[in-house]
């Protein structure tokens, strides 16, 4: 047996128990957190994060928790340490509370609390979660603020303050935290379920620790660590060495912000420099280092490293460079508030970008390449409900995005194949003054290949039972405008993810004909694309809005002509695209394949290609 | 002497168990091979097996004097894993046509953790209704229930008959809001009844009245999918048994804990669904009634499969969300979480880091584990078991199948010891402590996910595997008794027989706390209107029926919600129940989620109302066995036997089950062999038999338990 961190050995079989005894501990405070939170962002999406780390701040357990945050968490605990270790000291049962972007937090909306765990008085590790919090007191309800032109726009900014001291909640500051957020209320149950996380991770981790001794417990999370590291190593080892470049750029009306990546790898070691990315923006697209490396991190656990332990050892192989004051090392004093769907989306896509060049040179490892969706529009609304009272939501359609091609099978239509899910329609229409008049899957936008990206969702809602007679809402995620992701080995773009606010529509006229509309032209009215902005929707409005679909893998001419009648016959993908972009020849009305017509177009689709490419 | 039997016919991948309750309480039983083709024919042979064992030529004789015939049906089960259900259409609102096949995004639900970590081979399940067998037709209805569109007949009649020239057997019909007003869903309803009386029509007002368009889709669809199959077995059986000499109705389990007739059973299709296992659960219910137990922790391990529910304070633990092939469903159902862990759970070392792991791959019924020599190569729990000594080469599952220890101890050197540097005993203890430690981890993970600290409550272990492992596992939840039951080798069809009718329905009705109670007395009214007509209609009444209302409650914002019951009665709700009710959900949300966790300045709403009736039916009385006798006339020899405390085999003494009498304790290490299971007593547990016949093992001393228990006894 290897030694371990503190010097002290496990036998395999108490590690394997002890190990995996620490996971479930990280699980269950996840689930607390799920059960106890009340925004859509914690209870349907799953966008939170609870974690365990070690006594000197590296990642231990990570549970189902999103591995971008993980990364950042790590920051955060080493920062606290620091910190506090410098005037008040760190004590048994504080909670540190902590959303400073520039510190170790994403944007301001995603709330950090931190723990220190203790076992007889000797700090033993710490417990560490975030949630996504519904309001943040910044200019735009909700945070994500696309008027933001600097930090102090986008809501309170705490660089860490003890919450609780030695057990008991200071009232005060509790207070004065919600109290500057519109919804003090929800904000108080984002904190509180996270509250409620900490106090079931704490009380199981010093049980644990106490029973099995803190030397042998400690030993074993050291050894977990050093596992992951070392398997990790080996994998990286066996893959061939190189260097991989991949560019993308942010379109949005303020301007083009790209980012540039280049994954050196030799060995067992990564680095990911993002050296010549574009200097940092003047909108919230900006993402701060820390999240730049969290997203290198989630690219890797989401590939090379899926099946191993999410913990600090995978961070140990790999070292990002990223200039200060680009796009990708945000400073003083530019904003931040919608980075997540603009800058960090896209510094994940390069990321998994140059991975997957990685992958395509290792013969074990190039089934496993998967085509990344990029990313998409996202909209919050708020305002009064039908209820009478104030809400503020994301409508967290992403998950309904269309999953990029693999390798050997196609992308999946409408998910993003992670733990979130959508709200359904009528939990929407319940807490929501809106009427949606559709939600399905688009046809003919997916990304075209051998193997064919995922199909995104499309779907128009309007203003129904409004008590003020309107729906506010903010447009943001300008990730992916151009295409929803790009193919690869000659597969096509995926659509962009696109929001459309169409004004003065027939939709009343409609309803009281008795008919719903079902297409955009059956609704007539002024179209506006949405851009990084603030809008409002007023009855007749309708807003329309697909999510993002992912690349194709291969060139559609080489597609299986029974994979595209099947998609012919699901009403994903039209005749007519079937002809034009797949080249396979499909009778309307029978619904069967013309080999032999099928066959001559792709021939010649072959000869038009290859004249073009001279 | 006639009328006077209780039968019960429990289903399983291998037998069909059955067993007879006579007028005095004394069971017998019936065991026949189950017969996939024809399952009706299986259930046959085992009633034909208990009448034999009560003396008589054949079932005839039975069946014609029995009062009661409890059956889980397993054909739902077996539908949707073969996926030969009936050819389903789906009519759904225009524009929510894909719905179902969008599943709200999500690809995890169902799946373990490491498939789900693995992005790249993710998939969607093939869905039950594909695209071009799903209508849609023009009508709205919003949040309230104002029909915003009405529904075009003649648009409707085009729709219905699209599909039926596509050959649908079964219609599912879900539109948006159906919950709020149901009219369009039985407009539609009645057209197609009319028109196509052949076809099963599922309406998911009737399915599934709540919430949420996705999962009441899905619930609606299964129920379409599954309902058709279902229906023909059980009039088919329902004719067999007839015709052998059956006076009474079938009474099929659900899902949901009790019984319902069979062509509510088939209306209500999708509540067969995990049935079996549903028996498992109400089989330790009825026993603990008999014997003093509240708190239980049901285990059944068998071969690929480990499943656990919950009894607390009497009450069947329940599920109203479950998962079923991924897709999440709104059915009522007693909780019971399956992992797929067993005896053919294999035993690898992780090529990366040398670790050893045992499952979650399996080795399954076939090959299964090495020591059935027939062909399995890849080391299991149950190879492992055998080494060890835990389990009797010539004796397993009363001697059906020998087992080749050779065999089982070849495969562990190569596979586990060798690469690891140890002695093959070593080897397959640590399999044993593995297994032991992630059975602990999931159950503890699963019953606290559940809000339910298994500390202090008893594990009732049936199934093949159990028994081996309960003593352990147990003694790592701080579970201080293990019940290993009389009846463990018929135990679901115990639980049927155990069983009443009853008969559930729900309705999504949202209202913030303070609720006016005349409000909830009327929304309430329907339901429990709907409830006892069908009890009536079942024929029962009088002091035979209890109604018993609750409400899932939660706090506003919040998605997780908690039922909260409320005594049995009919009378209107006063004020002072209704304070009852939100204070017991206030004390079940902090028992749950931790003192503190619940933040009453955001309000409390109730979400959802229920009502379950139950129309009471006889119970079988077990008599008490006699007792007296030395435990020494249940030995029947001594094998080697390892365990760990020893860290070697120590000779251990054998018991027989049949020799066994009530009051023969056993206080040190040993082994009791069944004919279908092995119990283990471990160094410092005691067993004794109990007046019913159960074995009850007291496991450890104090000072072993907070030992070996990771996390303290406070609770």
């Amino acid at each position: 047996m290897e030694q371990s961190g503190s010097g002290r050995t496990v036998d395999p079989v108490t590690f394997e128990i002890l190990s995996h005894r620490l996971q479930r501990i990280a699980k269950e405070m996840g689930t607390t957190i799920e059960r106890v939170g009340g925004t859509v962002n914690t209870t349907q999406m799953h966008d939170y994060m609870a974690s365990l780390y070690r006594a000197d701040g590296e990642i231990l357990a990570t549970g189902e928790s999103m591995p971008w945050h993980v990364a950042c968490a790590g920051f955060t605990v080493k920062w606290i340490i620091e910190r506090f270790a410098e005037y008040d000291g760190v004590n048994e049962d504080d909670v540190f509370l902590l959303n400073d972007p520039y510190v170790s937090a994403v944007h301001q909306s995603d709330v950090y609390l931190i723990s220190p765990i203790h076992v007889e008085g000797r700090l033993i590790a710490w417990s560490a979660s975030f949630v996504h919090v519904m309001d943040i007191g910044a200019l735009s309800p909700g945070g994500d603020s696309p008027e933001a032109r600097e930090i102090c726009h986008e809501g309170l900014r705490i660089p860490g303050i003890k919450l609780v001291d030695r057990g008991n909640l200071r009232k005060d500051v509790f207070d004065t935290l919600i109290n500057m957020t519109r919804r003090p209320d929800m904000v108080a149950l984002d904190i509180n379920c996270q509250l409620a996380g900490h106090s079931v991770a704490k009380s199981r981790m010093r049980r644990f620790y106490a029973l099995h001794g803190v030397e042998l417990m400690d030993a074993v999370a050291a050894q977990m660590i050093d596992y992951s590291e070392r398997a990790l190593r080996k994998r990286l080892e066996a893959i061939p060495d190189g260097e991989w470049s991949d560019s993308a750029a942010i379109e949005s009306r303020e301007g083009s912000w790209t980012v540039r990546l280049t994954l050196r790898k030799r060995g067992s070691r990564m680095v990911f420099d993002f050296t010549g990315t574009d200097p940092q923006a003047s909108v919230g697209v900006n993402l701060p280092y820390h999240a730049t490396f969290g997203t290198c991190f989630e690219g890797l656990v989401e590939t090379v490293a899926y099946d191993f332990p999410r913990n600090h050892g995978l961070f140990r192989p790999i070292e990002t460079i990223a200039p200060a004051g680009t796009l990708v090392n945000v400073t003083h004093p530019a904003p931040v508030s919608l980075n997540t769907t603009s800058g960090g989306a896209t510094a994940k896509y390069v990321v998994v970008s140059v991975l997957n060049g990685m992958l395509a040179g290792s013969e074990a490892w190039r089934d496993e390449i998967m085509v990344r969706i990029w990313g998409g529009r996202r909209v919050r609304t708020s305002g009064v409900n039908q209820h009478g009272m104030f809400y503020s939501t994301s409508l967290a359609m992403s998950p309904l995005s269309g999953s990029g091609a693999r390798a050997t099978m196609d992308g999946v239509d409408t998910t993003k194949l992670d733990f979130m899910t959508c709200p359904n329609v009528e939990w929407l229409e319940m807490n929501c003054p809106m009427l949606f008049l559709y939600r399905r899957q688009a046809k003919d936008q997916q990304g075209a290949g051998r193997f064919r990206g995922g199909t995104g969702a499309e779907m128009a809602f309007s203003v129904h039972k409004a008590p003020e007679g309107k729906i506010e809402g903010v447009a943001f995620g300008v990730a992916g405008l151009v295409n929803g992701g790009r193919g690869i080995f000659g597969g096509y773009p995926g659509a962009p993810s696109i929001l459309v606010h169409l004004e003065g529509t027939a939709l009343g006229e409609k309803l009281r004909a008795n008919r719903v509309p079902q297409a955009l032209d059956e609704l007539g009215g002024t179209p506006r694309v949405l851009p990084y902005a603030s809008f409002e929707l007023r009855p007749d409005d309708v807003l329309y809005y697909t999510l993002g679909m992912g690349g194709g893998y291969g060139s559609p001419l080489d597609r299986d002509p029974p994979a595209v009648l099947k998609d012919v016959e699901n009403e994903l993908v039209s005749v007519e695209t079937a002809r034009d972009v797949y080249g396979v020849v499909i009778d309307p009305d029978s619904l069967t394949v013309d080999f032999e017509a099928t066959e001559e177009t792709r021939r010649r689709r072959r000869l038009e290609n290859r004249g073009a490419g001279s | 002497m006639s009328d006077n039997y209780i039968v019960g016919v429990d289903i399983g991948g291998t037998f069909t168990d059955c067993v007879a309750v006579s007028g005095e309480g004394s069971m017998t039983l019936g065991k026949a091979s189950s017969t996939p083709r024809n399952f009706a024919l299986g259930v046959i042979d085992a009633v034909r097996d208990a009448a034999r064992n009560l003396g008589m030529e054949d079932e005839r004789g039975l069946l014609s004097a029995t009062r009661l015939f409890y059956h889980a049906c397993t054909i739902g089960d077996n539908t949707l894993i073969t996926r030969s259900g009936a050819r389903t259409g789906l009519i759904a609102t225009a524009g929510f046509g894909d719905t179902i096949l969008m599943m709200r995004g999500g690809v995890v639900a169902g799946l373990s953790e490491s498939e789900a970590h693995h992005m790249a081979a993710l998939t969607k399940p093939d869905p039950l209704v594909p695209k071009r067998r799903i209508a849609e037709v023009n009508e709205r209805v919003d949040f309230e229930g104002d029909v915003l569109v009405g529904l075009d007949e003649a648009e409707a009649e085009g729709a219905v008959r699209k599909l039926v020239d596509n050959g649908v057997e079964s219609v599912a019909v879900s539109l948006i809001w159906s919950i709020a007003n149901d009219r369009h869903e039985r407009m539609l309803g009645e057209l197609l009844r009319q028109r196509y009386p052949d076809l099963f029509v599922t309406l998911s007002s009737e399915a599934a009245s709540f919430q949420g368009e996705y999962e009441r889709t899905a619930t609606t669809v299964f129920n379409a999918y599954i309902g058709p199959r279902i229906g023909a077995y059980l009039n088919d059986l329902r004719a067999l048994l007839r015709d052998r000499g059956l006076r009474r109705e079938p009474l099929i389990m659900q899902a949901y804990g009790g019984v319902l007739g069979v062509d509510d059973s088939v209306r209500k299709a999708v509540g067969t669904i995990e049935s079996g296992p549903a028996a498992g659960v109400a089989a330790c219910h009825y026993m603990g009634g008999l014997t003093g137990i509240d708190n239980i922790v049901a285990a059944d391990m068998g071969g690929t499969t480990f499943k656990v529910g919950i009894i607390r304070e009497a009450v069947m633990e329940r599920d109203y969300q479950p998962i079923f092939l991924r897709y999440r469903l709104l059915s009522p159902k007693i909780w019971v979480e399956s992992i797929g862990a067993g005896g053919g759970s294999i035993a690898w070392i992780e090529e990366e880091t040398g670790l050893l792991k045992v499952g979650p791959r399996g080795a399954g019924a076939s090959p299964g584990p090495v020591c059935y020599n027939r062909g399995g190569s890849e080391p299991t729990v149950t190879d492992a078991s055998l080494i060890l000594g835990y389990l009797n080469p010539g004796y397993f599952l009363g001697g059906q199948i020998a087992l080749d220890v050779d065999a089982a101890r070849r495969a562990v050197t190569e596979k586990v010891a060798a690469p690891l540097g140890m002695s093959v005993i070593e080897a397959a203890g640590a399999i044993h402590r593995i297994v032991n430690a992630q059975m602990s981890d999931l159950i503890r993970n699963a019953t606290i996910q559940r809000g339910h600290d298994p500390r202090g409550d008893t594990l009732f272990a049936f199934g093949g595997a159990c028994p081996v492992h309960a003593g352990r596992f147990a003694a790592e939840l701080g579970i201080e008794q293990v019940v290993v039951p009389v009846t463990a080798s018929v135990h679901g069809a115990v639980g049927l027989v155990a069983s009443d009718v009853v008969y559930e329905e729900g309705v999504s009705d949202r209202s913030l706390v303070p609720v006016p109670t005349d409000r909830l007395n009327a929304s309430f009214s329907p339901v429990l209107a709907k409830v006892r007509r069908s009890l009536e209609d079942a024929g029962f009444g009088g002091d035979d029926v209890t109604l018993a209302r609750s409400v899932d409650m939660r706090y506003r914002y919040q998605v997780h919600e908690i039922n909260v019951p409320i005594p049995p009665g009919e009378a209107p709700l006063t004020e002072e129940d209704l304070e009852a009710v939100y204070a017991r959900f206030d004390e079940l949300y902090e028992n749950a989620y931790g003192k503190g966790s619940a933040y009453r300045a955001a309000g409390r709403e109730i979400v959802t109302l229920r009502v379950t009736g139950s129309g009471a039916l006889p119970k079988p009385a077990l008599r008490p066995r006699e007792g007296g006798g030395e435990v020494s006339a249940a030995r029947k020899g001594t094998r080697p036997v390892y365990f760990e405390e020893f860290g070697d085999f120590v000779p251990t003494v054998l018991y027989d089950v049949a020799r066994m009498r009530p009051g023969m304790a056993i206080a040190e290490p040993g082994v009791i062999e069944t004919p279908i299971t092995t119990v283990l007593i471990n160094p410092g547990d005691r067993a004794v038999m109990d007046d019913l016949g159960n074995i009850r093992i007291a496991v450890g001393s104090r000072a072993a338990l907070s030992r070996r228990q990771d996390d303290g006894t406070e609770r």
